[in-house]
C-alpha cells in the first residue's frame, strides 16, 4: 500500500512571541517552526519554560490581556493566516475549529459558573442545539471521561472538584464541539494512569472518527511513546529536534533530547539518584551567543560557543539543531 | 522501632452538597471515608489512587487547612485533632503543603520574592532584608530558578516554574512533615530528577518526612519507602515499595500498575481494563467499594466491608481475597 502524504493542517512558521514586562523582554518563543499533519498526533516535549504553552497560546490567539505579542512569524490553518484576521473570525475559530485543553484548569475555568453551563456554552454557541439537547450531550461526554455523578456535577462549581476532575472538565470543553485540531497542554498530568488510559483512548477514537489532528504537549514521555506519531523537542524558545516518534526515542540527534531520555525514571529499576542534565537554562540577560544548550552540553565544541546551529536534516524528515550533525563535525551525535 | 511522626485514625471528610431543586435537602460527598495510617519519622510514604479518591483532601485535613468531619490526628506526639487556630500556629511551621494546583495557591499580587520571604518572616527564620533576600535566591536556585525570577509575578511563569515556586516556599521553613501533592507533575523529566534528588537530599540532611501524592508510579517508586493505594475515600493496600511493585495484591493496585505507559514506542501493552463506570462518592457501593469494577469480585464483596488483612509487617490489604482464613 502506498503511504499517502498528509497535508499540513497547521503550520507555524518562524514564530516569535515576546513578553514586554517591567523587568525586560522575555523571548518566550524565539523562532519556532512546527508542522501538524492532518490526522496525526504531534507531541511537543521540552524543558519547563521553553515556550511550549506560549506557542499554543499564540495559535489560540490568547495573548490578549498579557504583555505578550507575536512579533514575527506566521500561523497558517489549512493554508490560511490566522494571526491577522478580525476578532469575529478569531472567535469562530476557537472552539469549533481548534479546541484547547489548558495546562492549569483553574486558569481557564470560571470559578463562579456551574460546570454544566461552562461546557454547554461552547455547544450552544457553535451549534443549533436546544438547551435540553446540549445538556444531554454534556452529561454524555462527562460519562465518557469517567466523571462520576455526572448529572449532579453539572450543577457544581470548579472548587468542588478534585484536580483531576477539573482537568477532565477542560477536556470535555475542548472535545464537545468536535474540533478539527486539538491542542492539549499537559492534559493528563493530574490523572491516575487508569483514567489517563481511558482518556487517551477516547481522544484517539475521536481522532479516527472525526479525523482530528492533535498537538500534544506533555512531559510524560511514556504517553508520547504511546500516542504520538511525531515529536518536536523544544529548548529555550526554539525547536531543537523533530522527527517521527521511533526515531526520536531510538536515535536522538540532539544532546538535549538524549539527556531528557536518559532522565526518565524507570519503573522497577532502583537507583540512588536520578540522572538529570547538569546545569540550568541560561539567564535571558546573558543568553549564549551560539547554541543555547552549549553551557550544559557535554559535547560542546568551539563553534558551539560562537554560532547558533541551523537545522541539519536526516532521513524521514528527522532534523536536529546541533553542530555535531554537520558532516565536518562527524555528521551525527 | 522507628518513631511515629503522624498517626491518623478514622479520618473522615464529608462535603455537603445540596440536593433537589430548592436545595433544601443535603447529601454528602464522602471524599475521605475512614482512613487509618501511620507515618514514621524520616520516611517517605507515597499515596497513589484514582483521580477524585480523596488524596488532596487527606493532605489538607492533615495540614488542618479544612475541617474534618471526624477522626483523630496525632502529630509528633500531640493530639492536634481539635486544635483551634491559635493552637495550630505552633505546628503550622512543621507541617507544610505543596499544593497540586500552583496557579491557585500562589497569591497573584505578590512577587515571587515576597511569596517565599513571607514564611521566612512569619517564622522568624531570617533577620533583615538582606539575609531574607539572600535566602530567597538560594531557595530559588535549589529548584532550578535563577535569581532574575525573584521580582516577577506568578502569572509570568510557565506551569512548571510555578510548581517549583510552590516547592521552594514549602521547603523554606524547614518543616518536619511535607505533604507534597503532585509536586513534580508539571516538570520535564530532567528538572523532575533534579527536584526529586533535592527532596531526597533535604530529607537526609534535615531528617524530613514526606507524604508524597502523585500519579506517576515510577516517580513514586523512586522517592518512597512505602506506598499506599487509595480508592474512593479509603486505602486499598499499603506496602513497602518493592513489595508493592513485585507483589501487588489488591485487584485495583494490579490494574493501576498494568496501566503505566512505557516510554518505548514499540512496547506491547497488556492492560487490565477496569470495567464499569466510576462510582460516585455520594453513594459509594456497599461492601467493598471496588466490587462494581473488580474482575475478581465475589458475592460477599457486595455486602461485607473488607477489613485490614496483614500480609506481613509492612504489607496490608483491604480485600476479601486474602482474609479467607478468618
Ligand atoms: N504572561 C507572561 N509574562 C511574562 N513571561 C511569561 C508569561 N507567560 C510565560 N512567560 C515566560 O515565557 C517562557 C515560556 O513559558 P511557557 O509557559 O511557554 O513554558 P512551557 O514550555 O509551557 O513550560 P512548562 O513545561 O513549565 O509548562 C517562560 O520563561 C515564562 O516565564
Ligand atoms: N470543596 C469541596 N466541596 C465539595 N466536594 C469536594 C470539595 N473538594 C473536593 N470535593 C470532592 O471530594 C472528592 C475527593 O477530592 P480530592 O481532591 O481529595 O481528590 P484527589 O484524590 O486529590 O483527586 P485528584 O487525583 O484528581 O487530584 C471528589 O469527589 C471531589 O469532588
Ligand atoms: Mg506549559
Ligand atoms: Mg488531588
Amino acid at each position: 500500500m502506498k503511504k499517502v502524504e498528509n497535508k499540513n493542517i497547521l503550520e507555524i512558521k518562524d514564530l516569535h512571541t515576546y513578553f514586554y514586562t517591567d523587568n525586560g523582554i522575555v523571548k518566550a518563543v524565539d523562532g519556532v517552526d512546527i508542522n501538524l499533519k492532518e490526522g496525526s498526533t504531534l507531541g511537543i516535549v521540552g524543558e519547563s519554560g521553553s515556550g511550549k504553552s506560549v506557542t499554543a497560546l499564540s495559535v489560540m490567539n490568547l495573548l490578549e490581556g498579557t504583555k505578550g505579542k507575536i512579533v514575527k512569524g506566521e500561523i497558517l490553518l489549512d493554508g490560511k493566516d490566522i494571526v491577522n484576521i478580525s476578532k469575529e473570525e478569531k472567535r469562530k475559530l476557537k472552539g469549533s475549529q481548534i479546541g484547547m485543553i489548558f495546562q492549569e484548569p483553574m486558569t481557564s475555568l470560571n470559578p463562579v459558573l456551574k460546570i454544566g453551563d461552562q461546557i454547554m456554552e461552547g455547544l450552544l454557541q457553535h451549534s443549533d442545539m436546544s438547551k435540553q439537547e446540549a445538556k444531554e450531550k454534556t452529561i454524555k461526554i462527562l460519562e465518557q471521561i469517567s466523571i462520576p455523578r455526572a448529572d449532579k456535577i453539572i450543577n457544581e462549581y470548579p472548587f468542588q472538584l478534585s484536580g483531576g476532575m477539573r482537568q477532565r472538565i477542560m477536556i470535555a470543553m475542548a472535545l464537545v464541539c468536535n474540533p478539527k485540531i486539538l491542542i492539549a497542554d499537559e492534559p493528563t498530568t493530574a490523572l491516575d494512569v487508569t483514567i489517563q488510559a481511558q482518556i487517551l483512548e477516547l481522544i484517539l477514537e475521536l481522532k479516527k472518527i472525526i479525523g482530528m489532528s492533535i498537538m500534544f504537549i506533555t512531559h510524560d514521555l511514556g504517553v508520547v511513546a504511546e500516542v504520538c506519531d511525531e515529536v518536536v523537542v523544544m529548548y529555550c524558545g526554539r525547536v531543537v529536534e523533530s522527527g517521527d516518534v521511533f526515531t526520536i526515542f531510538e536515535d536522538p540527534q540532539h544532546p538535549y533530547t538524549k539527556g531528557l531520555l536518559e532522565s526518565i525514571p524507570k519503573l522497577g529499576v532502583e537507583v540512588e539518584r536520578l540522572d538529570s542534565i547538569p546545569g540550568n537554562v541560561p539567564n535571558p540577560k546573558f543568553m549564549p551567543k551560539g547554541c543555547k544548550f552549549e553551557p550544559r552540553c557535554k559535547y560542546s565544541m568551539d563553534i558551539c560557543k560562537e554560532e547558533e546551529p541551523p537545522f541539519f536534516t536526516f532521513d524521514n524528515e528527522h532534523k536536529s539543531r546541533c553542530w555535531l550533525c554537520k558532516k565536518e563535525y562527524g555528521g551525527e551525535l | 522501632m522507628k518513631k511515629i511522626l503522624l498517626h491518623v485514625e478514622g479520618l473522615k471528610k464529608y462535603y455537603p452538597v445540596r440536593k433537589g431543586i430548592l436545595g433544601s435537602k443535603k447529601e454528602y460527598v464522602k471524599a475521605v471515608d475512614g482512613v487509618d495510617f501511620d507515618v514514621y519519622e524520616g520516611e517517605v510514604i507515597g499515596i497513589v489512587g484514582e483521580s477524585g479518591c480523596g488524596k488532596s483532601t487527606t493532605g489538607m485535613l492533615i495540614s488542618n487547612l479544612i475541617n474534618k468531619t471526624s477522626g483523630k490526628i496525632i502529630f509528633d506526639g500531640k493530639d492536634i485533632s481539635n486544635y483551634d487556630n491559635a493552637q495550630m500556629r505552633s505546628v503550622r511551621k512543621d507541617i507544610q503543603m505543596i499544593f497540586q494546583d500552583p496557579y491557585a495557591s500562589l497569591n497573584p499580587r505578590m512577587s515571587v520574592r515576597e511569596i517565599i520571604a513571607e514564611p521566612l518572616k512569619i517564622h522568624k527564620l531570617t533577620s533583615g532584608k538582606e539575609e531574607t533576600d539572600k535566602r530567597v535566591v538560594e531557595l530559588l536556585k535549589q529548584v532550578g530558578l535563577d535569581s532574575y525570577h525573584a521580582p516577577r509575578y506568578p502569572h509570568e511563569f510557565s506551569g512548571g516554574q510555578r510548581q517549583r515556586i510552590g516547592i521552594a516556599r514549602a521547603l523554606a521553613v524547614e518543616p518536619k512533615l511535607v505533604i507534597a501533592d503532585e509536586p513534580v507533575s508539571a516538570l520535564d523529566v530532567s528538572i523532575q530528577s533534579q527536584v526529586l534528588n533535592l527532596m531526597k537530599d533535604l530529607k537526609e540532611k534535615f531528617n524530613l518526612t514526606y507524604i508524597f501524592i502523585a500519579h506517576d508510579l515510577s516517580v513514586v517508586e523512586h522517592i518512597s519507602d512505602r506506598i499506599g493505594v487509595m480508592y474512593l475515600g479509603n486505602f486499598a493496600e499499603v506496602a513497602d515499595k518493592k513489595e508493592l511493585y513485585k507483589n501487588p495484591l489488591h485487584p485495583y493496585t494490579q490494574a493501576l500498575l498494568s496501566a503505566v505507559p512505557v516510554p518505548d514506542p514499540r512496547a506491547k501493552k497488556d492492560r487490565i481494563i477496569l470495567e464499569g463506570s466510576i462510582p460516585s462518592a455520594l453513594n459509594p457501593p456497599s461492601g467493598c467499594k471496588f466490587h462494581t469494577r473488580c474482575n475478581r469480585a465475589m458475592e460477599r464483596c457486595k455486602v461485607e466491608v473488607p477489613k485490614k488483612t496483614v500480609i506481613n509487617e509492612k504489607h496490608y490489604v483491604y480485600c476479601h481475597l486474602y482474609d479467607e482464613k478468618e
